[in-house]
């Protein structure tokens, strides 16, 4: 059967294959910024392995060929390959654009290079037109957008990413090379990061990046900005993006250049400031749901080819409403929110942030080098970060006094340093890294109490193997990590000082095997430990908008899972087809259960979220289709399918995103996705209702009911000189459909967002 | 020779950060200034006799912390009297202990008591204090038993910043104590 399948999948390749032998394929290849042509460049058509280069003027010439579907990928010395899928019916002439990176040994572009050809991996990649296309919403928004991704929301603009059913601590997020910590553990915690930073967003599924941290049982998101510039020259980019639904405003400037006389020197700086107010659902407007962000970076490169140095700053400050109507200070009133059929204090549009609200700055710089040597390319990579916390509670204190100091009413603080060091060496088929990592951290707490403070120690080895030949590549991984972590504890002024000790291994094997030129398999086995988190150990307090008292356990024990992913990969001219099967196995997988007994306070009974473990199995597949039947039209269907089990009492475990479709209908005019005059899409989004939930799982309102929401989408490039600028306006929730998310902490207070009407644009700069 | 120098170096960096950090391992900052309700009190006075007929508590001194309250009496009054009722709110996990009854006083526009007794014949309840808007407080009441019985008292403090209107549903919950009641 399965060869039978693939029999006519290939004649469905080949049918249209006429005989007329007599087109050609002509034209020019420029340099993205500078527009001046490049010699030397390399051409390939991929299904006739025929290989030209451009002369003294880019010119490029492939003659005698058959109508059919070609595609031709070209690249020039210090330039990525690029592809163009070409359906030849008559002979063309393409005016083909490259864009220089060059040939530096930063980490950036030798990770981004390590990632490209790491295929052994599920990975989903944001950038370029689709990156764009998200800009003005959350991060973690954006990132839905890729299949396997979902996010756990707090309100509308709190939003944080979840990989197959996982977030918090079992998620990585690398920043421009360096691992983001701050206090990632909080389920309305958003990642510090600043999307418009960003070229390129990575999400690696699954627990096989042990490159990164023995966290990562759940995945990886590496957020990576453009490498430095390496031509002389300056260059800019302004973005600007609207969104109706709260007002929103974005905006963010670049520049960027790299010294003529000293071309060994580059410099980036970048700045972003975002603000919103009130956000509107269909029937009213959510109180105190505004917010600002305010961020800046600079970037230093001194690169040769022997070695370089690069320094990394960045500062990151937001301040987030948060809706009101959330702030409960008892069961009763919880019960009385719920049940009011809107937020019950109401709302006018308006910028201004009251209480409650969080306060959140974050500061990260990096140095790196690195040394290329025969014996390979050495990189050393230090990073400091500092992230402060801070919560408002909704009112201010009672006693005069200390309200006039306005502190808040909890403060976290928390300093992080990271060290790498790191080998990497091509020896005939075998690509060797190896390296070694450490942290150390100290967190503080100022004004009341959630979780202790605490030092934090942990090294660890890896060593990563990759062999490769035309048809299979094959990836061994190994990590070694040692924790160390003590925690103070000050309980009616008696102090404690218990200290956790961890070993943790972690290893992963992957294969990459190519069937056909068209037909890819690859399969990833994972072995993981997470060591548990503080709060999961030692967090004891009310959360206002649940309700309810978290309660850590001191005695909880690592979390191992085994991880297996496997999927297919089919492409040609008309088809593209992604489906992957995926399955996390887990001992002691750490979750906070609902206890049966609630805890007596002054504020009357307040239902118990406990710390516990399990054993637990999170299997799912993530499926992504796309036809093109005519050049101009793309129709794509993606599924996130996951099913969670606790296999100890054999039921479903809570708290996890729910299946979702996503569909859409794509008609660009004039070329292809990738360059695009104008492109108008519709897609659609449909969400089931979360039945696989425990027995008599308790909880003060059923999932939410099944939705489907409306999207639209149309955008443009606008040469201008020698500049593209690219415009894009979208719809969001085009019906107004009034909805609400399962996984969304405030579905029980208010409805989400309505229609969303939005506008972006982002114009490049470049002078020489 | 190179290559053996830069791994050095990186080692020696690693060495230096780390006991760098370990060596300001000074123990950091725990001060809390939150404010907690700890204890609520029932005082209770004879209003023929003027004596003190009872004081009950409430008293839980890890706040919204998951350790049970330490005191949680049960009141006792008699059948068919009268009583002066002042409640006393503090805050005891403090040093010295802080008088939250007193800014409640201080900021009485914000603030009010309600008291809900079941059966409802057990125990009438009636505000005695106004804030400056005439509007009900309740740190002192008049509580009038009937016959003999038992049930329950509920007290509830709503914090109403700006919004108190002598009804209940403006604000928050800062108080929701229900006290078995005994009228014997």
């Amino acid at each position: 059967m399965p060869k039978a399948m693939l029999l006519s999948l290939f004649i469905l390749c080949y049918w249209d294959i006429s005989a007329q032998c007599n087109f050609s394929i002509s034209g020019t290849i420029n340099e993205e910024h500078t527009n001046e042509t490049l010699d030397f460049a390399s051409l390939q058509i991929l299904e006739l392995n025929v290989v030209r280069t451009t002369d003294s003027a880019g010119n490029f010439l492939f003659n005698n060929l058959c109508k059919g579907t070609y595609t031709l990928a070209y690249t020039h010395p210090g330039c990525k390959t690029e592809y163009q899928k070409i359906n030849l019916e008559k002979s063309e002439i393409l005016q083909l654009h490259l864009h220089h990176n060059e040939i530096d040994l930063n980490e950036v572009t030798v990770a981004q290079h390590k990632r490209e050809s790491a295929p052994t991996h599920q990975v989903e990649t944001l950038k370029d037109q689709a990156l764009f296309e998200t800009r003005g919403m959350t991060f973690g928004d954006a990132l839905k957008t890729l299949s396997g991704v979902s996010t756990l929301k707090t309100g509308a603009t709190i939003a944080k990413p979840v990989i197959h059913g996982m977030t918090g601590n079992r998620i990585l997020l690398v920043s421009n090379g360096v691992r983001l910590e701050s206090q990632q553990w909080g389920s309305e915690h958003a990642p510090e990061i600043d999307a418009y930073l960003a070229k390129k967003i990575t999400v690696i599924k699954g627990a096989s990046a042990i490159r990164y941290g023995s966290d990562a049982i759940g995945g990886v998101i590496l957020i990576d900005p453009e490498a430095l510039p390496s031509k002389p020259g300056i260059g800019a980019e302004f973005n600007y993006a609207v969104g109706s639904v709260n007002g929103q405003n974005d905006c963010s400037f670049l520049l960027q250049g790299n010294h003529k006389k000293q071309p060994a020197f580059s410099w980036r700086t970048q700045g972003t400031y975002r603000f919103g107010g009130n956000v509107h659902s269909p029937n009213y407007y959510q109180k105190n749901t505004g917010f600002y962000e305010g961020n800046g970076s600079v970037a230093l490169g001194w690169k040769k080819e022997k070695y370089g140095l690069e320094f990394f700053g960045s500062y990151f400050n937001t301040k987030i409403g948060i809706l009101s109507a959330a702030h409960t200070g008892s069961l009763a009133d919880l019960e009385a929110a719920i049940t009011a059929s809107q937020p019950k204090e109401s709302a006018e549009f308006s910028y201004t942030i009251g209480r409650p609200y969080q306060k959140v700055q974050h500061i990260l710089s990096k140095l790196h080098s690195y040394l290329n040597t025969k014996k390979g390319v050495f990189s050393l990579d230090i990073a400091y970060q500092y992230n402060i916390r801070d919560e408002y509670d909704k009112f201010p204190p009672r006693n005069n006094a200390l309200a006039a100091l306005n502190h808040p009413a909890l403060r976290l603080d928390i300093q992080t340093i990271t060290g790498e060091l790191s080998w990497e060496k091509k020896i005939k088929q075998w690509q060797n890294l190896a390296g070694a990592q450490f942290i150390t951290q100290t967190n503080s707490y100022k004004y009341g109490y959630l979780i202790p403070a605490f030092w934090n120690f942990s090294g660890g080895v890896f060593a990563i193997e990759r062999w490769s030949n035309e048809k299979m590549e094959v990836e061994l991984g190994a990590r070694l990590d040692y924790r160390w972590t003590q925690a103070i504890l000050v309980e009616r002024g008696k102090k404690r000082e218990p200290i956790y000790q961890f070993i943790i291994p972690t290893a992963s094997v992957g294969l990459d095997y190519h069937i056909t030129e068209k037909l890819k398999y690859n399969l990833n086995i994972g072995l993981a430990w997470r060591a548990p988190s503080m709060n999961e150990l030692f967090i004891a307090g009310l959360h206002h908008s649940t309700a309810t008292v978290e309660i850590g356990d001191e005695q909880l024990k690592a979390e191992q899972s085994i991880s297996i992913t496997t999927g297919i990969t089919y492409r040609n001219q008309w088809l593209q087809a992604d489906v992957s099967l995926y399955s996390h196995l887990f001992k002691n997988y750490i979750y906070g259960k609902p206890d049966t007994q609630p805890i007596l306070t002054i504020r009357g009974y307040f239902p118990v979220l406990r710390y516990v473990q399990t054993d637990a199995a999170i299997s799912g597949s993530d499926i992504n289709l796309a036809v093109t039947p005519i050049r101009q039209l793309e129709l794509s269907a993606k599924a996130s399918l996951l099913w969670a089990v606790n296999l100890k009492t054999k039921d479903w475990l809570e708290q996890m995103p729910s299946q979702r479709f996503n569909y859409s209908l794509r008609y660009t005019i004039n070329g292809n996705r990738d360059f695009s005059n104008l492109y108008l899409a519709l897609s659609a989004v449909h969400v089931l209702r979360q039945n696989l939930l425990p027995n008599n799982y308790a909880d003060y309102l059923p999932a939410p009911k099944a939705y489907w929401l409306l999207n639209f989408d149309c955008g443009t490039t606008i040469p201008l000189k020698h500049q593209k600028i690219s415009v894009g306006f979208s719809i969001q929730n085009m019906l107004n459909k009034t909805y609400r998310e399962y996984m969304n902490r405030f579905r029980y207070f208010t409805d989400e967002p309505g229609i969303n009407i939005m506008a972006r644009v982002k114009v490049p700069l470049f002078f020489h | 020779m190179k290559n053996n120098t830069t791994l050095r170096n990186g080692l020696f960096a690693i060495a230096l950060a780390t006991v760098g950090l370990q060596s300001c391992k000074k123990d950091p900052p725990v001060n809390s200034e939150s404010e907690v309700i700890t204890t609520l009190q029932i005082v209770a006075t004879d209003s023929a006799t003027g004596t003190t007929a009872g004081v009950f508590t409430f008293k839980d001194l890890d706040g919204d912390k998951p350790t049970p309250p330490s005191v949680f009496d049960t009141i006792k009054l008699a059948p068919n009297k009268t009583y002066n009722v002042s409640l006393i709110v503090l805050d005891e996990s403090k040093n010295p202990i802080d008088s939250t009854s007193n800014e409640i006083a201080e900021e009485a526009d914000d603030h009010l008591f309600f008291f809900e007794s079941t059966p409802a014949a057990l125990v009438n309840v009636v505000i005695q204090d106004k804030d400056s808007k005439n509007l009900p407080l309740g740190l002192l009441s008049k509580w009038t038993t009937g016959t003999a019985g038992s049930g329950t008292t509920k007290i509830t403090l709503r914090h109403q910043p700006g919004e108190k209107n002598g009804t209940f549903s403006p604000g928050d919950t800062d108080i929701e104590v229900t006290f078995n009641t005994l009228v014997q």
